[in-house]
C-alpha cells in the first residue's frame, strides 16, 4: 500500500467506518430474523461496498477477505443455503476482522493475527458451499435473480371524488395504511388543481396522488387497502418491473423539474417509462429547452453541494460560547427593562418592542440548544452488541429491544449516560434475566426480554430500562443488607425500602469496577454518574415479574429549571429535580434531638437544617421549609421565602474562583446579580 | 520578589497609599451586589457578575487584617487578572479608593522596611517614592492567590 492518495484514504477509512457500523447493526438484526431477505441484501450491499472501496485504494487484504465473504453473503442472499448460527457468528467474527484491518490502516491497532484470518476464511469458505456444489460445481454459474420477481412495484394513481370527506374516506389514512403495508418509494401529490387561498373551499379535494410502492406481498396487499376507496373513487394500481423502478429511484432531477414548475408529474412518469436518462429525453420530445435542462443540472450540482456541506462540525465550546452569550443578552434586557420601569419611561410602544425582542431572544436560543441536540440512537445502539455478548457469556438468552432511538437531547449528556447505562444493562443479566432452565421452571419464555427505551417527557428525557427477570427480592436484600451490617436484623424490608436498598454505597458487592471482572458495578456510583448531570433514577419492581429503571434526564446541561429562595436573606436556586415539596414552616412540628431537629415526612423522619445557618449566612426569616432529596434520601431546609420559578443558565463558579462547598454553579439573574444553585446531593451526603 | 520599574495604580486603604501593576488591573467598576459564598474566609466578600463571568471578590482591608469599614460611594472594586497555576483568572478586590497612575523608574524604588507597615510586610515587595508620597508596592498575585494554595492543599488532603 504504497504511494496512497491520503485523501483517497480518508474517504475510505470514513466510507468503512459507516459500512461497518451498518454491518454490526445489520448482523445483530439477522441474529434475530436469520431469513430476512432485506437484511440479508443490506448486508451484502455493505459488504459489496467495502471490498469496492478497500479495491480501489489498494488494499488487498481487506478486498480479499471481503470478496470470500461476498460470496458467502451471495449464496445466502440468493437462498443457496440458508442461514444458520454458525454462519452468523462467522459474520460476526469476520466483521470484527475487518474492523481490526481498517483500524491497522489508520495505525490504531495491530493487523489481525494471520492464523485468525484462515481460519476464519476457512469457515467461510465451508459454510459457503450449496449442498449442488459438491454434486455439481456448475450449478453455481446459474444463480437465479431474486430481485426480478415482477410483482414487487407498483404504481398507484389515487383520484378522488370532489366530496370525497363527505363519503368518509380520508385520503391521508389510505395513504398511511398503505404505508403501513407495502414501502413506499416515491409519492408525487398533484396540486395543481388546488384553487388560490381565497376561493379554497375546504370541504372539497382537490388532490390526488401518484405513489410508488414496493410491496412484499403482493397487488392483494394493496387491493386490500383500497376495497372501499375504490367503489367511488379512481384507483389503478399497475405493476411497474425492476428495472423501471430503478429509474424512478435515480428521478430526483424528474422531481425538481416539476417543482420548478416546468412540467406535469404525468409527463415526467411518461418519460421515465421509456427508461432513457430524462433529462436527455425531455429536449428529444421538446417539452423543455436545453437551456433549461442544462440550468437546473446545475441546481441538482448545488443541491448536492448544499447537502454535503450539510453537516458541518463545530466544536461544542463554539456553541457554549453562542449559548452564553445569549444569556447576555436576556440579563442585559431584563436590566433595560428594569432601569425603564424605574425612570418611569416604560410606555406600550417600550413595551412592545422589548416582547419582541423577547421573542427573538428565545428563538435564538432554542436554536442553539437544538444544535446541540443529537439523536440518542448513536449511545443506544451499540449496546445490542454489548448485551449480545453479554448474554452469550452468562449463558443466557435475551431478547433486546431499543425503542425511541431518535430521542434527542444535549450532545455532553449523550457522552455522560454511556456507562451508567452500560453497567445498568449489565446488571439486568447479571442479577435480573434468569437463566433459560430457571425461566422455563417458573414458567416464563425461555429467552429474557430486555427494553431500553429513551423519550420525551415534560421537558426532559426519560430513559427506561426493564426486564422480565427476577425483580428486586425484599427476602433476599433484606439478608444481605443485614449480613453487610446495613440494618439491624428482625425486620423484614418493604419492596420500596428494598428499592433503595440497592443504592446504598455499602450495598453492591464489587467494589472495584472493571470490565475485565465481567461484575456489576455498585448502583450507588451509577446514581452518583446520574446526578452528576442533574438527573435521578427511579426503580419498580415485583419479585419474579421483573424491574424496571427510570432515568429522568434534563435536555440539556447548560440551562435547568430552577426554584429561587432566600435563606439568610441571600437568594439561592435549587434545581427543579431536587425540590420535592415546600409549605409554610411550622416549628412545632420539628423535633429537637440531642445532635439536630427532625421532621415527620411520609411516614418517616428526616433531617431538617436551618439553610442559612448551615451555610453561614446571617440568620433569615424562617418562614418556609422546603424538602429536597438526592436519590432515595430526603432532607427538610428551613427557608426565608421562595420566590419562584426559573430556567437558569448554569455558570462555573472553579472558571476563576473555585469549588464552593455544596454549591453546583451560579447563574446569574434577571437584575444582573449572582445566585448560588445549590447541590442537594452534598448537602444531604455531608449529613451522613 | 523585588518590585519593577513601570506604570502603577495607586489604591487607598486608610491613610495609606498602595500601588499595583497597572498590567494587572483589568478594570475598575463601580460598587455592585455582593452575592454572599457559604464558609469563606471573612476577607472573600463573595462573587459578582462581570458580564456574565462570575468572579471572586476580596476585601483588601480584611485581607490586611485592619479594621472593616462599610461600603459607601467612593468605593470601588478593582478587577485583576492573575497567573493562577497555569491559568489566568479573574478577581476582585474591594479598596477604599483608587487614586492616580505613577510612573517609578527604579531610582525611586527602594526595598521594603522589615518592620513598621501595617500589613503584613510578605505582601510588600517595595516602596515606591514620588514627591513626598510613599507607595507601598504589592505583590498582588500573591495577595490573591495565597490563600488559594491553602484551600487546594486542603483539598488534595480530603
Amino acid at each position: 500500500m504504497s504511494n496512497l492518495d491520503s485523501e483517497m484514504l480518508e474517504v475510505f477509512l470514513t466510507d468503512a467506518e459507516e459500512h461497518l457500523s451498518i454491518l454490526e447493526n445489520e448482523l445483530l438484526n439477522l441474529e434475530s430474523d436469520p431469513e430476512n431477505p432485506e437484511t440479508i441484501k443490506t448486508i451484502f450491499r455493505s459488504m459489496h461496498t467495502l471490498k469496492g472501496s478497500a479495491g480501489f485504494v489498494n488494499l488487498t487484504e481487506i478486498e480479499s477477505f471481503t470478496h470470500q465473504l461476498e460470496g458467502l453473503m451471495s449464496a445466502l442472499r440468493d437462498e443457496r443455503i440458508s442461514n444458520s448460527p454458525e454462519i452468523i457468528e462467522v459474520l460476526f467474527q469476520s466483521k470484527d476482522i475487518i474492523h481490526q484491518m481498517v483500524k491497522a490502516v489508520s495505525s490504531q491497532g495491530d493487523f489481525p493475527d494471520q492464523k485468525k484470518i484462515n481460519e476464519v476464511e476457512y469457515l467461510i469458505g465451508k459454510l459457503g458451499q450449496t449442498p449442488e456444489d459438491t454434486a455439481n460445481t456448475r450449478e453455481k454459474d446459474k444463480t437465479p435473480e431474486i430481485d426480478t420477481k415482477a410483482d414487487r412495484y407498483f404504481r398507484i394513481e389515487m383520484t378522488f371524488r370532489k366530496d370525497v370527506y363527505e363519503t368518509g374516506t380520508d385520503p391521508l389514512l389510505l395513504i398511511e395504511d398503505l404505508a403501513a403495508h407495502c414501502i413506499i418509494r416515491q409519492s408525487v401529490m398533484k396540486i395543481k388543481d388546488v384553487p388560490p387561498l381565497p376561493t379554497l373551499d375546504p370541504f372539497i379535494n382537490n388532490l390526488s396522488w401518484k405513489i410508488i410502492v414496493e410491496s412484499p406481498d403482493g397487488k392483494k396487499a394493496i387491493d386490500e387497502v383500497f376495497i372501499f376507496a375504490s367503489m367511488d373513487n379512481e384507483i389503478i394500481v399497475d405493476e411497474i418491473t425492476k428495472d423501471e423502478m430503478k429509474i424512478m429511484d435515480d428521478s430526483r432531477f424528474g422531481e425538481i423539474l416539476v417543482k420548478e414548475g416546468y412540467l406535469e408529474e404525468s409527463e415526467i412518469i411518461e418519460t421515465l417509462d421509456k427508461h432513457q436518462k430524462i433529462g436527455e429525453e425531455l429536449v428529444k420530445d421538446g417539452m423543455v429547452t436545453r437551456k433549461v435542462v442544462d440550468s437546473i443540472a446545475q441546481k441538482q450540482q448545488e443541491i448536492r453541494k448544499i447537502q454535503r456541506a450539510s453537516t458541518l462540525r463545530i466544536e461544542t465550546e463554539k456553541l457554549d460560547r453562542i449559548l452564553e452569550s445569549i444569556g447576555e443578552v436576556v440579563v442585559v434586557k431584563s436590566r433595560i427593562r428594569q432601569i425603564m420601569e424605574r425612570k418611569g419611561w416604560m410606555d406600550l410602544e417600550e413595551e412592545a418592542a422589548l416582547t419582541e425582542l423577547d421573542r427573538y431572544i428565545n428563538h435564538l436560543q432554542k436554536d442553539v440548544m437544538d444544535t446541540r441536540m443529537v439523536a440518542i440512537k448513536d449511545t443506544l445502539l451499540p449496546f445490542r452488541r454489548l448485551v449480545r455478548d453479554l448474554a452469550k457469556k452468562e449463558n443466557k438468552l435475551v431478547n433486546f429491544e431499543i425503542k425511541g432511538e431518535s430521542t434527542e437531547l444535549d450532545k455532553t449528556i449523550t457522552e455522560k449516560i454511556k456507562d451508567p447505562l452500560k453497567h445498568m444493562l449489565r446488571n439486568s443479566i447479571d442479577h435480573g434475566i434468569e437463566s433459560p432452565e430457571e425461566r422455563v421452571r417458573v414458567g416464563k419464555p425461555q429467552a429474557g426480554y430486555i427494553l431500553l427505551e429513551a423519550s420525551h417527557q415534560n421537558g426532559e428525557v426519560m430513559i427506561r430500562i426493564q426486564d422480565d427477570g427476577k425483580g428486586i427480592d425484599p427476602v433476599n436484600v433484606t439478608g444481605k443488607a443485614i449480613e453487610k451490617g446495613l440494618i439491624e436484623p428482625g425486620r423484614l424490608l418493604t419492596q420500596e425500602e428494598a428499592n433503595k436498598m440497592i443504592f446504598n454505597p455499602g450495598f453492591s458487592t464489587a467494589k472495584v469496577v472493571t470490565d475485565i471482572s465481567g461484575r456489576g458495578v455498585g448502583m450507588d456510583v451509577v446514581n452518583d454518574n446520574i446526578n452528576l448531570i442533574h438527573g435521578d433514577i427511579e426503580v419498580r419492581s415485583e419479585p419474579g415479574k421483573g424491574s424496571t429503571f427510570i432515568i429522568h434526564i434534563p435536555l440539556t446541561l447548560a440551562i435547568i429549571d430552577g426554584i429561587l429562595i432566600t435563606a439568610g436573606f441571600n437568594r439561592l436556586i435549587i434545581p427543579i429535580q431536587s425540590v420535592v415539596k415546600f409549605l409554610p414552616l411550622d416549628e412545632s412540628a420539628i423535633h429537637h434531638v440531642n445532635n439536630g431537629s427532625t421532621i415527620e415526612f411520609q411516614n418517616a423522619f428526616i433531617p431538617v437544617i436551618d439553610l442559612a445557618s448551615f451555610l453561614g449566612f446571617n440568620p433569615g426569616k424562617r418562614k418556609m421549609l422546603i424538602i429536597v432529596q438526592s436519590g432515595y434520601t430526603h432532607i427538610a431546609l428551613i427557608i426565608d421565602e421562595i420566590i419562584g420559578k426559573y430556567q437558569i443558565v448554569i455558570k462555573s463558579l472553579e472558571e476563576n474562583f473555585r469549588k464552593v462547598d455544596h454549591c453546583s454553579g451560579a447563574t446569574v439573574l434577571g437584575d444582573g446579580n449572582v445566585a448560588l444553585i445549590l447541590d442537594a446531593k452534598s448537602l444531604i451526603r455531608s449529613l451522613k | 520578589m523585588e518590585a519593577k520599574a513601570g506604570i502603577y495604580l495607586t489604591l487607598r486603604l486608610g491613610k495609606e497609599a498602595y500601588g499595583i501593576p497597572v498590567l494587572k488591573v483589568q478594570e475598575i467598576i463601580g460598587r455592585t451586589e455582593i452575592t454572599e459564598v457559604p464558609r469563606m474566609p471573612a476577607f472573600i466578600k463573595g462573587v459578582i457578575n462581570l458580564r456574565g463571568k462570575i468572579i471572586p471578590l476580596m476585601d483588601l482591608r480584611l485581607k490586611f487584617k485592619l479594621e472593616e469599614k462599610e461600603y459607601t460611594d467612593r468605593t470601588v472594586f478593582v478587577v485583576l487578572e492573575v497567573n493562577f497555576g497555569d491559568r489566568k483568572r479573574q478577581m476582585g478586590i474591594v479598596v477604599d479608593s483608587v487614586s492616580e497612575v505613577v510612573k517609578l523608574e527604579d531610582s525611586m524604588i527602594e526595598p521594603p522596611p522589615r518592620y513598621g507597615v501595617e500589613v503584613d510586610s510578605d505582601f510588600i515587595i517595595g516602596m515606591g517614592k514620588q514627591n513626598e508620597k510613599v507607595i507601598m508596592l504589592l505583590d498582588i498575585e500573591k495577595v490573591l492567590t495565597e490563600n488559594e494554595m491553602a484551600f487546594i492543599a486542603e483539598e488534595s488532603k480530603e
